[in-house]
């Protein structure tokens, strides 16, 4: 087996570790920079599993009637006479989408470290068993 | 000049998001920021009224049918673009957006103004108004990630400890319901290669006619979890009730608004995407069921008052839940109509709360009391809301109400047509023991000293009660100035 075929449900499976990895920090560590990790980690593994779908795929842009009628989009249809390219290009939507993604999960990290400051601040600590001591008291 | 081509359905997003980014500039001037803060309030009011109902395509093309004149150009009959649709039902949700928006900024509007908080405002009617108009999957998860940020720098706004305990907890769920929605984008992008909600119905419609695939159940699932978090759903409604009792209630009032139009629009378009997946209504109606009894469960045994309001909040979703989770077309018409009722009601009672908490600088209800005579009309006013939330007649929500136990009945559900209507009756007996400890009880330490002399309180909490009160009775005692338009909705859906 080629190391191209292999590289697709390689990214899937890098994927799914970080996601079980960022599931675990954000469940079973108590320390609150672990958790915060965990999350952007889970995050990273979601944009790994977009873009890795786009890879070498090419994604026909016209309506499944149209399809259905034998009809491709005329984005593609010009790829035909670039046979080798074609076979190569990836699908270009997941690319925009994980850039967007990529900007949101930085907001939220950052909101959340800021918090987390606050948080040490105040308690002098991380340990999320410390900082939700007495958060139903 | 043609007045369409400039009040367009993307203004709607456009201009409260610009408001935003200025405001926050002008952090610190506090005059500047109260003058742009009252335009933008102004603005935000206008804007959905002025608006007419409209589809909007951000570049790409509409749907072609066929294209003539010798040409053997192939145009997509899909809408390569970010498609929002503005009609009289999102009209209705973005003005009753506005509205709470406006009495969060306005009601504190004597004191010292922060940029900050009123952009957090203005990003929440953003992200809302977008996510109500959107048909776009990507598009409605970027605005719910900016509607999580703004939300939890609104309750940031509060100061304490506590808040920010609250806001990184809904920060870290909020992450890892986004990533769980973001998954179930990716694997309907890796499927059908579309993101547009119409397109999607279709090839998805076309899909399942050999079977439901499996990473279509799985999209659902993972789609599905988002759904939970969005709209404070069992597991999600203790973090949920948290937010809204650790926030402002003007801005805990503006909140609920936002969950329950969130909850009715991210519903619609889990529907359109996987209707064919029989157990999704079942989901729906459990989930329903469980948020509306440990809800009201919750909020009998609270001694704190804002959260006592959260729960009873968290159980109202989960009745317009069980609405939506019967899924005949009379339920789910009744259950939106309720969403829009529910979010006005609960309003009443949260403004109402604002002036309390101006008063006794204390959520705990053992220490309240003796209010009765010292707030104007407010006791009055939160005498109404109350039995608006409790589902009383003459008010909206006894219509709507009434409507989702007939469909229930009706659906089959006799026995959940006997829930709900308990729920009302422990939703009354709940409020109005907040009532009576608040404003019958004899009077406390914080009253002594000014017996007999009225307290003062921003006066434009009582006229955002006055406004939200008559909301409530013209609707409840004219429904049909309403409802039909929300019956035109659902019937556009097409897959009930």
């Amino acid at each position: 087996m080629s190391l191209e075929t292999l590289f697709q449900p390689m990214c899937f499976l890098t994927a799914a570790g970080l996601v079980v990895v960022g599931l675990y920090a954000v469940i079973f560590m108590d320390n609150l920079l672990k958790k915060i990790i965990g999350v952007t980690l889970i995050s990273d593994g979601v944009n790994l599993v977009l873009i890795t779908g786009g890879f070498n795929k090419i994604v026909a842009i016209i309506s499944p009637e149209q399809a259905e009628n034998g009809v491709t989009s005329v984005i593609y249809e010009g790829l035909k006479e670039y046979p080798e390219f074609a076979a190569q290009a990836a699908y270009p939507l997941p690319s925009a989408l994980v850039l967007t993604s990529i900007v949101i999960s930085v907001s939220i990290f950052a909101i959340m470290l800021a918090i987390a400051i606050k948080l040490y601040n105040h308690y002098n600590s991380m340990s999320c068993s410390v900082i939700f001591k007495e958060v139903d008291e | 000049m043609n007045l369409d081509t400039i009040f367009v359905p993307a203004l709607l997003v456009a201009f409260p998001l610009i408001a935003a980014i200025c405001l926050n500039f002008l952090h610190g001037k506090d005059r500047v920021v109260k003058a742009v803060a009252i335009i933008s309030v102004v603005v935000v009011l206008v804007l959905p009224w002025i608006t007419d109902a409209a589809v909007y395509w951000f570049g790409g093309h509409p749907q072609v049918e066929n294209v003539t004149g010798g040409t053997n150009i192939v145009l997509s009959k899909l809408n390569l673009a970010i498609v929002y649709k503005y009609a009289a039902i999102q009209k209705l949700f973005i003005a009753i957006l506005a509205i709470l928006a406006s009495a969060a900024v306005l009601i504190h509007f004597t004191e010292r103004v922060s940029g900050v908080y009123v952009a957090m405002i203005m990003l929440g009617v953003a992200s809302t108004s977008a996510v109500i108009m959107a048909d776009d999957i990507f598009n409605i998860f970027v605005f719910l990630e900016i509607l999580t940020i703004s939300q939890a720098a609104l309750v940031i706004a509060i100061g304490s400890i506590q808040a920010y305990k609250t806001a990184i907890k809904y920060l870290i769920f909020g992450g890892i319901a986004g990533s769980s929605i973001l998954l179930g984008i990716a694997i309907l992008l890796n499927n059908y290669g579309l993101l547009n909600v119409s397109d999607l119905n279709r090839a998805i419609t076309l899909d399942i006619e050999a079977g439901i695939p499996h990473a279509l159940i799985v999209a659902c699932a993972l789609i599905f979890v988002g759904w939970l978090f969005e709209s404070g759903m069992v597991p999600f409604h203790i973090i949920k009730s948290d937010v809204y009792s650790k926030a402002r209630p003007s801005v805990a009032a503006f909140m609920q608004t936002q969950t329950k139009f969130v909850l009715v629009a991210l519903w619609v378009v889990i529907l359109r995407l996987f209707y064919g997946i029989s157990t999704f209504n079942a989901l729906v109606l459990g989930v329903g069921i469980l948020s509306m009894v440990f809800g009201v469960m919750m909020a009998l045994k609270q001694t704190e008052i804002t959260r006592l309001l959260a729960y009873v909040a968290v159980a109202q979703a989960g009745l317009v839940g069980v609405g939506l989770g019967i899924g005949t077309r009379a339920a789910v018409t009744a259950s939106i109509f309720h969403a829009v009722n529910d979010a006005l009601a609960m309003a009443i009672l949260f403004l109402s709360v604002s002036v309390v908490l101006h008063i006794t600088h204390t959520v705990d209800m053992r220490k309240m009391g003796g209010l009765l005579w010292k707030t104007g009309y407010v006791p009055f006013l939160c005498l109404l809301g109350i039995f608006a939330v409790s589902g009383m007649p003459p008010f909206n929500t006894y219509q709507s109400e009434f409507r989702i136990i007939t469909a229930a009945s009706t659906a089959g559900y006799p026995e959940l047509s006997v829930l709900i209507i308990l729920t009302s009756i422990a939703t009354l007996v709940a409020l109005m023991k907040g009532f009576y400890t608040i404003y019958l009880k004899e009077g406390q330490d914080y009253l002594t000293d000014k017996e007999l002399t009225p307290v003062s309180y921003s006066w434009g909490t009582e006229v955002f009660m006055v406004l939200l009160v008559a909301i409530c009775l013209a609707i409840g005692l004219t429904p049909q100035n309403v409802f039909p338009y929300i019956e035109q909705f659902v019937q556009t859906l097409g897959v009930i």
